[in-house]
């Protein structure tokens, strides 16, 4: 009888412990690296209540590739990409060894 | 919703002017965040911000140019394929901040905008350009 008193305890313990790590705001510390932005569109698909089968396939098949996604420290993932309103491609490398490079990701939705 | 930081004064923050001459500043536009055929947000009603996902680079292109121009968007602007393969490399969706060192490693990564933007996110990034920015100028 002690001994599931002592599990119980040790268990409440370890479940209070989850809670207290899942409610911190830095669970990006805790992965070592910021949140997955496949499970957010995960989320996003789900909400929309209408995403195809197609793109839940696709945010399943992104999860592992972005498993393996840039991290803080790491080297940065080379690109040329075209340059908007020019015929010129822009070379990351090429960019930050002149200077550091600030990239800012998003769309107009 | 017009996505942050692309729609939002963020975009045209005081810090890429601050470190225009420290740092390379670039938006890397990638797939939308809330297209009509996938989420569509009552907010990008109102401000009349409706745009399918795009199916090709060009279609791509056609989107960004709209949205550098509305915005008035300062900052040079990058497309990335219709592959996604720079947004998968980056996690970059739906919006996310890098600073890139001269030695090409990642200085910083910020959450997921735009709800990894709150102050504290945005202090956090703001605090790193200006350690992390003349810092890595300097060697």
């Amino acid at each position: 009888m002690r001994t599931l008193k002592t599990a119980l305890k040790i268990l409440g313990a370890i479940l209070l412990l989850c809670v207290v790590l899942l409610c911190r705001g830095d669970r990006d510390d805790l992965r070592g690296h910021a949140p997955d932005a496949g499970a957010l569109r995960r989320v996003h698909v789900a909400r929309a209540g209408r995403g195809d089968g197609g793109a839940a396939v696709q945010a399943a098949v992104d999860v592992g590739a972005r498993r393996r996604a840039a991290r803080g420290g790491d080297r940065a993932p080379d690109f040329a990409l075209p340059l908007l309103h020019s015929d010129r491609k822009v070379t990351l490398s090429t960019e930050y060894r002149q200077k550091p490079v600030v990239l800012i990701f998003g769309s107009y939705t | 919703m017009t996505a942050v930081p692309l729609g939002s004064s963020r975009a045209q923050s005081p810090l890429s002017k601050q470190y225009s001459d420290a740092a390379s500043f670039y938006v890397v536009y990638i797939q939308e965040a809330h297209p009509v055929d996938l989420w569509q947000m009552s907010s990008n009603v109102d401000e009349g911000v409706l745009f399918s996902s795009p199916k090709t680079d060009e279609e791509r292109a056609a989107t960004a140019d709209i949205c550098v121009v509305r915005l008035a968007i300062k900052i040079p602007s990058l497309l990335d394929g219709i592959d996604n393969q720079v947004e998968r490399a980056y996690t970059g969706w739906p919006d996310r901040l890098y600073v890139i060192g001269t030695d090409g490693r990642i200085r910083h990564k910020s959450a997921p905008g735009p709800y990894g933007f709150r102050r504290n996110a945005s202090k956090k990034f703001s605090h790193n350009c200006r350690i992390i920015l003349p810092r890595i100028d300097s060697t």
